[in-house]
């Protein structure tokens, strides 16, 4: 049981890292911008 | 020694000859910068003028830039690595041994194209991240972003037919893997849904068609040969050409 | 001294324009242009350039010492185990698990591709076209992070977590050691004949209206809940955006269908099942 809850959780931690990693590396890059064109 | 040296050159590049073949000089002039890639058939692929904002690498990352190079470089290492081998099951392992350990440099070369492949796969797909997030499939760069992804589809075919050359276990079962899957496709696929309906069978699906038979052996090994060394090269030129007019034409997307 | 004077626009009764002023300057724009432009050459080949030199420096540095694989010779005789694809085809491995092989392999890869071909027509947001923007975007950045959030958690644990026989293996378990295969998976339809006692084509039946009731939740409630979304993208767009769309949230849901609760199948019919 709780190597499927190891499973289930590394897939979730796995997919929420990227989604946001993305999405944060998206906003840095956003204030960066805007940082530069203040 | 010195003026001897600037009259002697002064005199070869004012020859007929020299100035039939390089048609302007290299002051840095406007004139001559302008002339670099005006007049010059590799060159010209970029315009004369840039805007500044446009040269930013924290924009744009380069890595279409990479995607290219690595393509170049995978050209020229793929054709050393042709001289060498013979898409003959019963040498084509040997070969790639011998061209490990025997062939001068052969070990770079091989590695350095085995390097070279999967960084274009990582490349492509760090370019198109880099286009989705900065928005640059918007109008009018539709069609551009659509012969984008038709092209990073080629890269991935280019690698996986690259992959059985080897004709190790890897390369075999790997194909017999997506091969097997190809077998699964509706309609056309022996094994997939409606398939035997439609009349296929082991003798006449898709999967035939890739293996040119109905196990993955010699005619794969040609096939897969051809076509990683002619065919999707030469797509993949024609689909970057009108990839990189298509950026000139609707003009860089990045800041002022 | 005579001096000889010549006109470079002559002067003629019929125009309506004449040469107001000729200025010497050293380049071809006296000031700034309004873009502000610079030649490519330096500039461009210069960056491009050091992008040579730095790639192949670093590839042939890496060359030496990391060694192209060569396993043994092909041969139909034994199989591989685990038989791995190459890292960049092992999301559609890992795939196979939850999927049958006509669609793990065929159908979604072409809908992930048909769907990336269409983002462009079904993107009617006009901000955000160059430059980095997440608050205006916010749709079109999350559920672009969230599908590669899949793809390549699916290629990670292809590539670090999967051993023998495609089982799970963690990260300190010995490689060589097989595992026991999983067993026990069902069906949903079967499930649903066992716990409300129906027949076995009611159960059908059930499962096939769950996974409309899927695709229909799934189209009709943004529409009241996003008007805006919708009215924007108009019938076609919002179609084909949402059945994408709920067609990517599907495979991690029916994942965790098969991880929790061991659910090999979800529909059943006699020419395919998904």
């Amino acid at each position: 049981m709780w190597n499927q809850i190891g499973i289930v959780g590394t897939l979730v931690v796995s997919i929420s890292l990227i989604t946001f990693g993305i999405i944060g590396l998206t906003v840095f890059l956003e204030r960066l911008y805007k940082k530069n064109a203040k | 020694m010195n003026n001897l040296w600037s009259r002697f050159s002064n005199w070869i590049t004012s020859t007929p000859v020299w100035r039939a073949v390089f048609r302007h000089g290299y002051e840095d002039t406007p004139r001559n910068r302008s002339f670099i890639p005006f007049s010059n058939v590799l060159y010209h692929l970029h315009p004369v003028k840039i805007r500044k904002g446009a040269l930013q690498i924290r924009y744009s990352w380069g890595m279409g830039c990479i995607s290219f190079l690595l393509f170049i470089i995978l050209t020229l290492t793929g054709v050393l690595l042709m001289f060498y081998y013979v898409p003959d099951t019963r040498r084509a392992y040997q070969d790639i041994k011998d061209i490990m350990a025997v062939v001068s440099y052969g070990d770079i070369i091989r590695n350095v194209h085995r390097l070279s492949a999967h960084g274009m796969v990582f490349a492509v797909w760090a370019h198109m991240t880099r286009v989705f997030l900065t928005g640059a499939y918007k109008t009018p760069r539709e069609f551009n972003w659509m012969i984008g992804v038709v092209l990073l589809a080629l890269t991935l075919v280019l690698s996986w037919t690259g992959y059985l050359l080897p004709w190790d276990q890897l390369a075999l079962w790997a194909i017999t893997v997506g091969t097997k899957m190809a077998a699964a496709t509706p309609f056309i696929g022996v094994d997939g849904p409606f398939g035997p309906e439609l009349g296929m069978r082991p003798d006449n699906d898709v999967k035939f068609m890739l293996l040119g038979g109905t196990e993955v052996g010699q005619n794969a090994l040609l096939r897969f040969y051809v076509l990683h060394c002619v065919v999707l090269p030469l797509v993949v030129a024609m689909l970057l050409a009108v990839h990189f007019w298509r950026v000139r034409k609707d003009g860089f997307s990045g800041p002022r | 001294m005579e001096m000889k004077s010549f006109e470079i626009f002559p002067k003629d009764p019929k125009k309506t324009y004449g040469l107001m002023e000729l200025v010497e300057g050293k380049s071809p724009i006296v000031d700034k242009e309004p873009e502000d432009t610079v030649f490519t050459w330096p500039h461009l080949f210069s960056i491009e350039f050091l992008a040579v030199l730095i790639t192949v420096a670093v590839l042939l540095f890496l060359s030496m010492y990391v060694e192209a694989p060569l396993e043994q010779v092909a041969s139909t005789a034994t199989t591989p185990n685990p038989m791995k694809a190459p890292w960049y085809f092992l999301g559609l491995q890992e795939l196979l698990v939850y999927f049958d092989p006509w669609i793990a392999g065929v159908v979604l890869p072409v809908i992930i591709l048909i769907g990336l071909m269409l983002i462009p027509f079904l993107d009617v947001n006009p901000k955000g076209a160059g430059y980095y923007t997440f608050s205006e975007r916010k749709f079109a950045v999350s559920v672009y992070a969230f599908g590669m959030g899949l793809w390549l958690t699916l290629l990670i644990v292809g590539v670090w977590f999967r051993g023998l026989d495609w089982n799970w293996y963690w990260y300190w378990e010995k490689s060589y050691v097989h595992k026991p295969l999983l067993s026990g998976l069902r069906d949903i339809p079967v499930i649903i004949t066992g716990v409300l006692g129906v027949s076995e084509f009611a159960g059908k039946a059930i499962a096939d209206l769950i996974m409309l009731a899927y695709f229909a939740g799934g189209f009709i409630i943004p529409v009241f809940i996003f008007r805006n979304f919708y009215k924007r993208l108009g019938l076609l767009r919002y179609l084909i955006t949402m059945g994408l769309f709920l067609l990517m949230v599907g495979v991690p849901i029916k994942i965790g269908l098969r991880l929790v609760f061991s659910i090999k199948y979800i529909m059943v019919t006699p020419w395919f099942k998904i």
